[in-house]
């Protein structure tokens, strides 16, 4: 697949998994409209189940009798907001949902997902009215910033209530040098590159198809990860956990960044496996994809630091796409770097059933008795 | 204790998520004494050992770590200097240290300014570790690159050696003590089948024991450690924690756990009954793999045994032998006595239910 044919797919398929709210707690309520949504863009997974927490998994039978288990992880979950106070006059008070940047929200426009969705704005006095509007100490908490609905009070009672969620406006745009703007690219265009992968091995007649293969679309990553702990049950052999990172910026350090239109890139921790970070590299380079690497030594700050080490240690490997203007209400990524994530994981899955046949070899120098295990 | 098996060990580099010099080290000397012996999916080392009375009819485990504290070159700037991560330290503990970086061990510097180049600003205050860096004498990015750095680790430089009055000096005391007490363990044979897990990961945040528990699922665990010893000058009463030369400290709470109350009074009263130097902890503070343990798989009862160790998490950590020793002399002596501390882990039961 041309990269000018996997653009259009990826402005196609963000634009439909983005449209989706999910904003952290509120994936179940999105879990049928996802189901139908990857249904509608690709036939590759013929298994789908809803978890407990949110999560929502697609699975990929190769057919072959217990065949390894590749995994691949895009949390599906976004930052937001949550009403805690209807107040007089058609104002509500919220709550963060993850981490947002409360500088950014004065005379930001919302939408809040009421019995119907109902557009907000949050407050801003005029400059003329400011005390001190370049004090950052006078910056109030969120919680203090009421958000507008204009409507009548009865009007807000009727349609909003505590507890419903709320998130920034879907308004994507593509920019000069395919850069493509919008909400929750975090980590909505990951699930899109990982959508486009399927798509891939598809269409692809040469692939093998010699492992099963899970996409998680995980829930709550961005207020705990306890989604992600939870995929520690599924004992999968390997997984890709994919999210995005910092694309390299004014102010933004070169060792935490990567730039746009590089690859995507795989970050080195000492809380995932470097062997099979060393997998997915080599994989990328061998077919001359563009791959970058970088080092998270403590934490990685995805799902991987929650699967590695959840219930019997999942390998991961941490593929991420670089990202502008992160958890903000127009994030911006680079769709060459897309394009490389999701040819990355076709290399993963085509090298899969060897590369984890590898990580596994040096594993047992004397069994250990199997009934006391 | 066999302190040339000791000096081994700290001598080895195995940071945080590097375990694997010294896990392989571990695995020579242990795998013609155990029954079994498999890394994990994590990396963890679980051996099995079987006893001479077979099994005491409860799973036992005695855990220890292989990582130590260290640094991850995260970058390599343009004129060849490494910026790192650290793993488990203050910047005070590591600031002007020498280091050997990677498998290679390439010497370096955790450079720092001259004193009399620092402004008003920068005096009396620890460095700003941001703009610490590793200094091999790469002259270049390209230089630096070709050694295979980035993304690799970095130890301090410090070579175990005796120190003082019957005192040992090293890096990685923390917890190369334990594993080094796991592989007299082994090495002396137990009384009843047991469980040896060399963990990773447990500086990152008690990450390895964790699918260790799961795996395991122990009745009873004993986890060996090192832990801090603020006996120094100027320090009194409870504030030392403990103190070098009085014995293997045996926690009743720390920062991660609560140890199994019954279980600890055994402990401390078979060490008064066999004449063991032993103490306990007067603070509540640090953390363990004991947290995973007493938290993991519904939670296991956990017995504590650490080495009082001075300048924990430093190129210079200090330890006293007799401690150590009297750490490994209790630790074969609840081995042998597994079947006690199980039928008191299960009157706990009992009278709960």
């Amino acid at each position: 697949m041309t990269f000018s044919q996997a653009k259009k797919l990826i402005k196609k398929i963000y634009a439909e998994l983005a449209s989706i709210p999910a904003v952290s707690g509120d994936e179940e309520l999105c879990a049928e409209k996802v189901k139908h949504t990857v249904e509608s863009l690709t036939d590759f997974f013929t298994e789908f189940s809803a978890l407990p927490a949110g999560g929502m998994l697609f699975t990929h039978r190769c057919g072959i009798e217990n065949a390894k288990k590749l995994l691949i992880d895009a949390h599906f979950d976004t930052v937001g907001f949550a009403v805690t106070e209807l107040l007089d006059g058609g104002f509500v008070r919220v709550s963060p949902v993850g981490g947002v940047d409360r500088r950014l929200l004065f005379a930001s426009e919302i939408e809040i997902y009421g019995k119907k969705t109902v557009k907000g704005v949050f407050v801003s006095n005029p400059p003329h009215l400011s005390k001190n509007s370049n004090d950052s100490d006078a910056l109030p908490q969120i919680e203090d910033i009421p958000v507008d609905t204009g409507l009548s009070d009865k009007a807000l009672r009727d349609t909003v209530s505590v507890g419903d969620t709320a998130g920034f406006v879907f308004s994507p745009c593509e920019m000069l040098n395919d850069i493509l703007c919008g909400r929750s690219m975090d980590n909505r265009i990951c699930a899109t590159a990982a959508v486009l992968s399927a798509i891939m091995l598809s269409q692809d007649e040469e692939y093998r198809d010699e492992c099963d293969i899970i996409l998680s679309l995980s829930s709550a990553e961005e207020v705990n990860g306890t989604g992600g702990a939870y995929l520690g049950k599924l004992c999968a052999d390997a997984a890709v956990v994919l999210d995005v990172n910092f694309g390299r910026d004014k102010d933004i350090p070169e060792n935490v960044s990567y730039n746009f239109g590089e690859g995507c890139g795989v970050s080195y921790s000492c809380t995932t496996s470097r062997a099979f970070s060393d997998c997915v590299v080599n994989g990328a380079r061998m077919r001359d994809i563009p791959i970058c690497t970088l080092v998270e030594a403590k934490h990685t700050g995805t799902n991987a630091h929650h699967l590695a080490n959840a219930h019997l240690a999942t390998p991961c490997a941490v593929l991420s796409i670089p990202e502008k203007y992160m958890h903000q209400a127009h994030e911006t990524v680079d769709m060459k770097d897309v394009y490389s994530c999701a040819r990355t994981l076709c290399a993963v899955a085509y090298d899969f059933p060897d590369s984890v046949s590898e990580l596994e070899k040096c594993r047992v120098i004397k069994k250990l008795p199997a009934r006391e295990v | 204790m066999d302190y040339r098996v000791l000096q081994k060990l700290c001598n080895a580099p195995g940071v945080s998520g590097y375990e694997a010099p010294v896990a392989g080290i571990i695995a020579d000397l242990i795998s013609d004494y155990c029954d079994g012996l498999e890394y994990d999916r994590a990396g963890n080392l679980i051996a099995f050992k079987r006893g001479s009375h077979g099994s005491c009819g409860k799973r036992i485990l005695c855990s220890c770590h292989m990582d130590e504290v260290g640094f991850v070159i995260n970058h390599i700037d343009e004129c060849g200097r490494l910026l790192f991560e650290e793993i488990g330290m203050m910047t005070r503990a590591y600031v002007g240290k020498r280091v050997l970086v990677g498998e290679k061990r390439i010497p370096g510097i955790i450079a720092v300014k001259p004193v009399h180049l620092l402004g008003s600003d920068e005096r009396g205050k620890d460095p700003d570790e941001e703009k610490l860096f590793i200094d091999i004498g790469a002259k270049s990015r390209n230089e630096a690159e070709k050694l295979g750095v980035f993304a690799n680790y970095a130890v301090f430089d410090s070579e175990y050696e005796n120190f003082g009055d019957k005192k040992i000096k090293a890096k990685a005391l923390d917890d190369r003590v334990g594993c080094a007490m796991l592989i007299s363990l082994l090495k002396r044979g137990v009384k009843y089948d047991s469980y040896f897990s060399f963990c990773v990961g447990e500086e990152l945040g008690l990450r390895g024991s964790t699918p260790v528990c799961e795996r395991i699922k122990p009745d009873i665990c004993i986890n060996l450690e090192c832990t801090t010893a603020s006996d120094i000058y100027g320090v009194k009463g409870a504030k030392k924690v403990c103190t070098l030369g009085d014995g293997v400290a045996v926690p009743f709470m720390d920062n991660s756990a609560v140890y199994a109350p019954s279980l600890y009074r055994y402990v401390r009263g078979l060490a008064d009954e066999l004449s063991i130097p032993c103490q306990t902890k007067t603070a509540v503070a640090g953390g363990t793999d004991a947290g995973a343990y007493t938290k993991i798989a519904g939670g296991r009862a956990t017995i504590g045994l650490a080495v009082p160790t001075r300048y924990i998490h430093s190129a210079y950590c200090v330890a006293q032998k007799s401690d150590i020793d009297a750490c490994e002399e209790l630790l074969f002596e609840l081995s042998d006595r597994m079947d006690v501390l199980c039928s008191i882990n299960e009157r706990r039961y009992t009278h709960d239910r």
